[in-house]
């Protein structure tokens, strides 16, 4: 019964206006989005190999000469431009590139790299505030669709008189919206899908993607989510459409909720990052608060500081202490910056607790997750600069150390000799990404709570429309 | 008789359950915003109003071995709780440096304290109008003229010997007068909380303002009341009109404005990046004329106390009294030829960022041109015009910014007290202390290492010599000339505001006679 029941409703809806229109507009969206997205890429891409080829240039100096060099040294962590931001890119463009790395460290050893210079004066467009990527199209576009195609699912029979006589066989109530909710939601997950695949070919072609096994994993989770996403929706109207006797009414109540999810509460979530970010100082005045921190260190230590002149063993010791102290100035500094930094992710952390409020928020929180982009890219990218700066300090002391074996270490110019290293040993850094366990991992709580919504959705609508009366 | 039809059509949108709803919807969310905006204004106040006194404080007692920093802080507009443009992002003060002079090309703090935070998008009054309001407008539009078709009283209507233009009129009437009803209703309310909330004045340009914006708004909404009554009376049923201008709602106020956006910030980006180029020519330029600079300098035989950790002290750089007399002037001459080729820099840099900044504005203009083909876009940036928040205000403030530097550089120059000569002023004899302690390190010929073009001190007493702190004497500047910010009464907004305003009457013209023709030639034995 169930079958025939949904070989109906696709019938009639492959069949009807509406849903032509929407497919042909999704799949239009996409290819024109990708076409977007290519240039985009290229572009950015050519800016990461321009930091690299930096990078290199600085560490190959560094290499011929390593003690004369090392203040000159400064390496960039940049977010690599990923193919997988063509499904979300969640605004990698507008946050800070990366960090940037000092092995010096002076004035720090890691701190933000500012959006490119040139546009920082231009950046702040007023336009609606979206980048144009596929989970946008998703979330704005096709749960607009969504509810465009369900909001009159039950209206319309209950006014041509239909439902009554649908009721009267022995259908089961379940059977009726399983079907509706199951031929709509097909009539929208093709069109993705064959977008999302034209777009694949056609990034390919333009040399875009590699045909890797990861890309098309995401890609799939991408989809998935997506279609739960789209369910909500399309739940949404359907639900809309049993609580009232009119299309009219359901329509208007459904758009009203759609506004209000996809656009206005993500929106209010963006103001409340504003006020909460007021109690933070400019970054002019981290840098103020960290130079103190510092220079209160500095002071403990002048006091200890032997004279320079004087026997050899006296001079050690004074290199000894001169390298704790500068170790425990560069931690200072470093430790009021990275609390900064720290405070600066939790503000953004505790408006995503807003954000349980809209399913498209969530959303947007697990395709941005699955594309290992945005601020979650960054924030890993924060973690792997901290494991290379161990591991540049170790290489360092184990390879080019002129300290006795066993004394303390810190790398500066003092500490280390100047013969010349080779080039291809040193530890390089380079995003490598996040790997595709870590992405799950961090896309896994807001997309079961994407799902909970929906259950419990669908359970709202089979309740009210078991129980409500057709007479 | 337009009057009886006009009372039926207001009667009956006003109390439609949809009107209401939307209605609802649109007080309840731009009081949220009001409420959130207002604060987030507030908070931006209390933080101008605080660095505004710190900074005039500073200016009396600048210490005479330090390098002064001069902050000018924007001013927040209350009509930014409205309209917030570019105002919460944009940055809250500039800052003009003298040890490090460079002009500044954009500001600093504001919502940007947190980088992170540019990936929220934000909702003010201008965008509920926008999202809420066009759909509000749609919905009572959609089926003004196919639903009296499909219930076959439109028929009925033109049988009666009453104009078609009359019908159109009293349809767009009644729908608009609704609208504005709503809308108005909006306002007040936001308003209202405003006027109540503490610490808020309300003052004749945020009314005059307010006004613009509504009368802007009326003038935007009447556009979707017009489209909607074309496609209605171009379409046979109602929900075929419906869909058709949902389609257009979510296209055009979404999908094309996000689109367009994208492909000319990729455009903005490759202008952006020849000037990476030249900046770094022009950076290594400046250090090759720097070294030129310095070698020219005659060097006198001399010893000076300097300490990198000593420098960083008194949050700038200070130079400690116990030095020579000769190593001083040395130092005065290095930095006046110094300033001169800082300020010719500065300058320069300046040159290369605004003629990149004009190649971007220029790029953006033509964006907006083509952004002005969508009425949703052409409504906000006539609203960012006209309430003096939007990027090109930010323009005007930063070239207004170069003027007042300028003014600052003279000044200092007057008061010989540019860069690094800041140091100097100090009291014209040295103290006993101060010539015992020259004496000593002049006796003590161990400690003098060369470093660079001059001797450096450090031997037996140099942390002596580097834990003395002067007593520190204190510059006015209070009568430094004040930074005037550029300020457009509401006639000037509105005048450079007009050429959009023009394109939504345009709009609204075309719309009119395309929705009037349609009605005229429309057949009612056709749809029999």
């Amino acid at each position: 019964m169930l079958a025939e029941l949904i070989k109906k409703e696709l019938q009639e809806d492959v069949q009807s206006y509406r849903v032509f229109l929407s497919s042909l507009i999704v799949f239009l969206s996409i290819l024109a989005f990708s076409a977007i997205f290519v240039g985009h890429y290229q572009l950015r891409r050519g800016y990461h190999e321009r930091y690299l080829a930096a990078n290199n240039r600085n560490l190959q100096a560094f290499a011929a000469s390593p003690s004369s060099a090392l203040n000159d040294v400064s390496l960039f962590l940049v977010m690599r431009p990923e193919p997988e931001s063509f499904l979300s890119d969640s605004h990698e463009d507008d946050l800070p590139r990366g960090f940037l790395y000092s092995p010096s460290g002076w004035p720090f050893r890691v701190n933000f790299i500012s959006r490119a210079a040139g546009i920082e004066g231009t950046a702040n467009d007023s336009e609606l505030g979206f980048s144009p990527d596929l989970s946008f199209l998703v979330q704005v576009l096709m749960s607009f669709l969504a509810v465009a195609l369900s909001f009159n699912a039950v209206t319309k029979e209950k006014e041509d008189g239909t439902l009554g006589l649908i009721l009267s066989y022995s259908t089961k109530r379940a059977y009726f919206i399983l079907a509706k909710f199951t031929s709509i939601l097909c009539s929208l997950g093709l069109p993705l899908a064959l977008g999302l695949l034209s777009g694949y070919i056609f990034l390919n072609l333009s040399g875009v993607f590699l045909l890797s096994a990861e890309a098309l994993i995401s890609m799939l989770i991408f989809f998935l989510v997506s279609i739960i996403y789209i369910a909500f929706f399309v739940l949404l109207g359907i639900f809309c459409s049993t609580l009232y006797q009119s299309s009219d009414k359901s329509l208007v109540m459904s758009l009203l909720l759609w506004i209000l999810i996809v656009l206005i509460i993500p929106r209010s979530a963006g103001m409340l990052s504003g006020i909460k970010n007021l109690g933070l100082p400019t970054s002019q005045e981290i840098k103020q608060l960290a130079d103190r921190a510092a220079n209160e260190t500095a002071q403990r230590f002048e006091r200890l500081l032997p004279p320079n002149s004087g026997t050899d063993i006296q001079k050690s010791r004074r290199l000894e202490l001169l390298m704790k102290m500068w170790h425990e100035e560069d931690k200072a500094r470093q430790d009021v910056l990275d609390s900064y930094l720290q405070k600066k992710f939790a503000s953004m952390e505790s408006i995503k607790k807003i954000h349980i409020f809209s399913p498209a928020s969530l959303y947007e929180h697990s395709a941005s997750s699955i594309a290992g982009t945005g601020l979650f890219h960054l924030r890993t990218l924060w973690t792997s600069v901290r494991r290379y700066n161990d591991d540049f300090t170790l290489f360092m002391q184990k390879e080019n150390s002129t300290l006795e074996p066993g004394s303390f270490f810190y790398l500066c110019s003092e500490s280390i000799s100047d013969e010349p290293l080779d080039f291809s040993s040193l530890p390089k850094l380079e995003d490598s990404g996040i790997p595709p366990g870590g992405r799950l991992r961090e896309t896994l709580p807001s997309f079961s709570i994407l799902i909970i919504y929906c259950l419990f959705l669908f359970t709202a609508v089979l309740f009210r429309f078991k129980t409500c009366d057709i007479r | 008789m337009i009057r009886a039809l006009l009372k039926k059509e207001l009667l009956s949108n006003m109390l439609s359950f949809k009107f209401i709803a939307c209605l609802l919807v649109a007080i309840l969310v731009s009081l949220q915003s009001t409420a959130l905006l207002s604060r987030d204004y507030l908070d931006r106040l209390r933080e101008y109003d605080k660095g505004n006194a710190q900074f005039a404080d500073e200016l009396t007692r600048i210490p005479v071995f330090s390098c002064l920093n001069i902050k000018i802080f924007k001013k927040p507009s209350t009509i930014s709780i409205f309209v917030s443009g570019t105002e919460r992002e944009s940055g809250s003060f500039a800052q003009i440096s003298l040890a490090n002079p460079s002009i500044p090309t954009s500001l600093e703090g504001g919502v940007l304290k947190n980088e992170l935070s540019v990936i929220f998008p934000k909702a003010d009054v201008a965008h509920i109008i926008i999202i809420v309001f066009s759909l509000l407008a749609i919905l009572l539009s959609y089926n003004s003229v196919s639903g009296e078709k499909e219930n076959g009283t439109l028929s009925l209507m033109l049988s009666h010997s009453l104009p078609r233009y009359k019908i159109l009129l009293s349809k767009y009437l009644g729908a608009l007068v609704s609208i504005v009803v709503a809308l108005a209703l909006q306002f007040i309310f936001s308003t209202l909380f405003i006027f109540f909330s503490k610490d808020m004045a309300i003052d004749g340009t945020f009314l005059k303002s307010l006004g613009l914006i509504f009368a802007t708004s009326s003038l935007y909404l009447s556009c979707f009341l017009f489209l909607g009554i074309l496609v209605s009376s171009l379409t046979k049923r109602a929900f075929t009109s419906l869909l058709i201008l949902l389609g257009y709602y979510i296209l055009f106020i979404f999908i094309i404005p996000a689109a367009l956006k994208s492909s000319f910030d990729d455009r903005i980006f490759r202008s952006a990046r020849s000037y990476d180029m030249n900046i770094e020519k022009l950076a290594a330029e400046k250090d090759r004329d720097e070294s030129n600079l310095y070698r020219d300098i005659p060097q006198v035989k001399t010893w000076s106390l300097r300490d990198v950790n000593n420098m960083r002290l008194y949050g700038g750089l200070i130079f400690s009294r116990v030095n020579p007399r000769e190593a001083l002037d040395n130092q005065a001459r290095m930095t006046e030829a110094g300033t001169k080729l800082e300020r010719d820099y500065a300058e320069k840099i300046y040159g290369l960022r605004s003629a990149d900044m004009r190649s971007s504005v220029s790029l953006r203009q033509r964006m907006n041109r083509l952004l002005a083909l969508v009425p949703s876009s052409s409504y906000l940036l006539a609203v960012e015009l006209m309430s003096d928040t939007g990027n090109d205000s930010m323009t005007r403030y930063l070239e207004r910014l170069h003027i007042y530097w300028r003014q600052v550089m003279s000044y200092l120059e007057g008061r010989n007290a540019f860069g690094f000569r800041f140091f100097f002023p100090g009291p014209p004899d040295l103290t006993l202390y101060e010539k015992e302690l020259v004496a000593k390190i002049n006796e003590d010929k161990a400690g003098l290492l060369p470093r660079g073009r001059m001797l450096s001190y450090v031997g037996k007493y140099s942390h002596e010599a580097q834990n003395y702190r002067p007593q520190l004497e204190h510059l006015d500047l209070s009568d430094m000339p004040a930074f005037v910010p550029p300020a457009l009464k509401a006639g000037d907004r509105l005048v450079i505001a007009l050429p959009v305003i023009t394109v939504l009457l345009g709009y609204n013209f075309v719309l009119f006679m395309a929705a009037y023709f349609s009605l005229q030639r429309y057949d009612p034995r056709r749809d029999s």
